[in-house]
């Protein structure tokens, strides 16, 4: 038998498909051709090689990520959690239509509502807008823009409320998280019995704005809150923080002035800004007075001015007037 | 790799079914880590393949009322994530399916050219471990070479088993196997110290 006849038949020895009279002619062959050997000797090798390879540990916490994932889809189906996208996942083009003109419609309501927005274009913290609806705060962190907002304004018979969410890359983005953190008051409505205050939905590749909604369940009073977040990996690209005042007054929302609602906005960025709580304190109107826990004087002056605003320190709290 | 009992897998599923929180963990728990290797040796990227076996165990939590029992649930979901590798590398520079199957069907030994890469084997092999050059070489066969060599080589699947999972002839898998690992053997010789005894 000649070597390249043997070569071509030696990978089917070493898997054992040869039949014994093949065989046993290789086996001949082998035992007196050296360069034959050596291939069948460096083919075991390899194979020896591959099966040695070690296998490697899944990444940290991914049991808990598949598991909330798979929580989130279930619930995604039951109740679709998004609104309106265009562009990244293939919508169908008439959803993707409706979702333009839906998407057209809050720009213009956001754009014509919130004097701040030129600026914020170019500020380093992104104003808040002055939206009509209820409490909302454009993104405080990173580059990107969250925009966080109830679509309703009084919590309904069963005590929930619908938060809506709009997330706007600064460009492209891969393996895309959203994050959501409820206050101890609130928990979803369709609840994850392990996380109820706490949902990641992984959204992958994000190239364009879309947006999002859930219920929340409320089941105490006081200021609640939901913070939401984007990252790609560890880079957390933006943040927003939105303040819920229920029961704060008989209907909670709609009873607030817009600088009410300013005002909490801007509590609830200079906590996110100062990393300290701050104690909010009754009345609102016009006047935000809160006091503050430890050195977070310079922050708050600094980013008052960068909303420009004035904060003025008052009997051990500060005074912002929302103009 | 450990296999499960018909009997356990069936209890297994049943439970996840009725949405049992500890089943679909145990569920979880049972499968990420054969299937994130299948991801990562066919991929050759850690976050990859999370993303591919995340989707994988995900799509087979779902779609398990279909799960007929006809396979083992280890084939199924080895299935499921070797569909969804080739879904993620759709529309890459690869040669395409098509034209693979093509080139089996016609017979030919097809040679495929190795890039020059002599002067940078040494430094690799003074900074990466076996395991990683072995990887590395893995990561560049064509697609569908690498997968039946995965399955086979590293995964210690049968050549039935594969059919099953990849749902090709045997004659293919074993034409598909042996090209790769000519392919692989002629990469790997550059690298004289992996074939030192």
């Amino acid at each position: 038998m000649k070597c390249d006849r043997v070569k071509e038949l030696l990978l089917d020895y070493l898997n054992g498909d040869l039949s014994a009279p093949e065989k046993l002619l290789v086996d001949e062959h082998i035992g007196i051709c050296p360069s034959c050997r050596e291939e069948l000797r460096k083919l075991e090798k390899m194979r020896h090689l591959l099966s040695s390879l070690k296998p490697i540990e899944p990444p940290p916490y991914f049991t808990q990520k598949v598991i909330a994932n798979y929580y989130a889809r279930k619930e995604r189906k039951a109740h679709p959690l998004r609104v309106f996208f265009f562009g990244g996942l293939k919508p169908s083009r008439a959803f993707a239509y409706a979702g333009f003109a839906i998407f057209l419609i809050f720009a213009f309501a956001y754009l014509s509502l919130s004097p701040w927005w030129g600026k914020a274009r170019q500020a380093v913290v992104p104003s808040i807008p002055t939206l009509k609806r209820a409490p909302s705060i454009i993104s405080a962190k990173g580059i990107g823009k969250i925009l966080v907002l109830p679509q309703t304004t009084t919590p309904d018979a069963q005590g929930r409320i619908r938060i809506e969410i709009m997330v706007y890359p600064p460009s492209p983005q891969e393996k895309v998280w959203l994050s959501l953190l409820l206050s101890q008051g609130m928990v979803f409505a369709s609840e994850n019995p392990l996380l109820p205050h706490q949902k990641d939905y992984y959204i992958g590749k994000l190239s364009s704005p879309v947006s999002f909604w859930t219920d929340v369940q409320v089941s105490s009073q006081g200021v609640q809150w939901i913070r939401v977040s984007c990252q790609s990996g560890n880079h957390k690209w933006a943040e927003g923080l939105l303040f819920l005042p229920i029961g704060i007054k008989p209907s909670p929302f709609v009873s607030l002035s817009q600088s009410d609602i300013d005002a909490i906005s801007l509590l609830a960025l200079l906590c996110e800004r100062t990393g300290k709580p701050l104690a909010l304190s009754v009345p609102l109107s016009s006047k935000l007075n809160f006091s503050y826990q430890g050195d977070a004087e310079g922050a708050i002056h600094h980013y008052a001015s960068l909303l420009g605003l004035t904060a003025l320190k008052y009997n051990g709290g500060f005074i912002i007037e929302i103009p | 790799m450990k296999k499960l009992e018909k009997e356990e897998e069936q209890r297994l599923i049943k439970n996840c079914l009725a949405g049992e929180r500890d089943a679909l963990e145990e569920f979880i728990r049972l499968f990420q880590k054969p299937v994130f290797n299948l991801a990562y040796r066919l991929c050759g990227d850690r976050d990859m393949a999370e993303d591919i076996a995340q989707e994988a165990l995900l799509r087979a939590l779902e779609n398990l009322p279909r799960f007929k029992g006809e396979s083992s649930l280890y084939t199924w979901l080895y299935r499921i994530t070797t569909n969804i590798f080739y879904d993620s590398i759709r529309g890459s520079k690869e040669l395409s399916y098509d034209q693979m199957s093509y080139n089996e069907d016609e017979g030919e030994t097809k040679s495929i050219e190795l890039p020059d890469e002599e002067s940078s084997v040494e430094k690799d092999m003074e900074r990466r471990d076996i395991q990683e050059i072995v990887q590395k070489e893995i990561a560049k066969l064509p697609t569908h070479y690498r997968t039946v060599l995965v399955l086979y080589d590293i995964e210690g699947f049968s050549y039935e088993e594969i059919c099953g999972i990849l749902q090709k002839p045997i004659g293919t898998i074993k034409s598909r196997l042996n090209r790769a690992r000519k392919i692989l053997k002629a990469r790997l010789e550059k690298y004289r110290e992996l074939f030192e005894d």
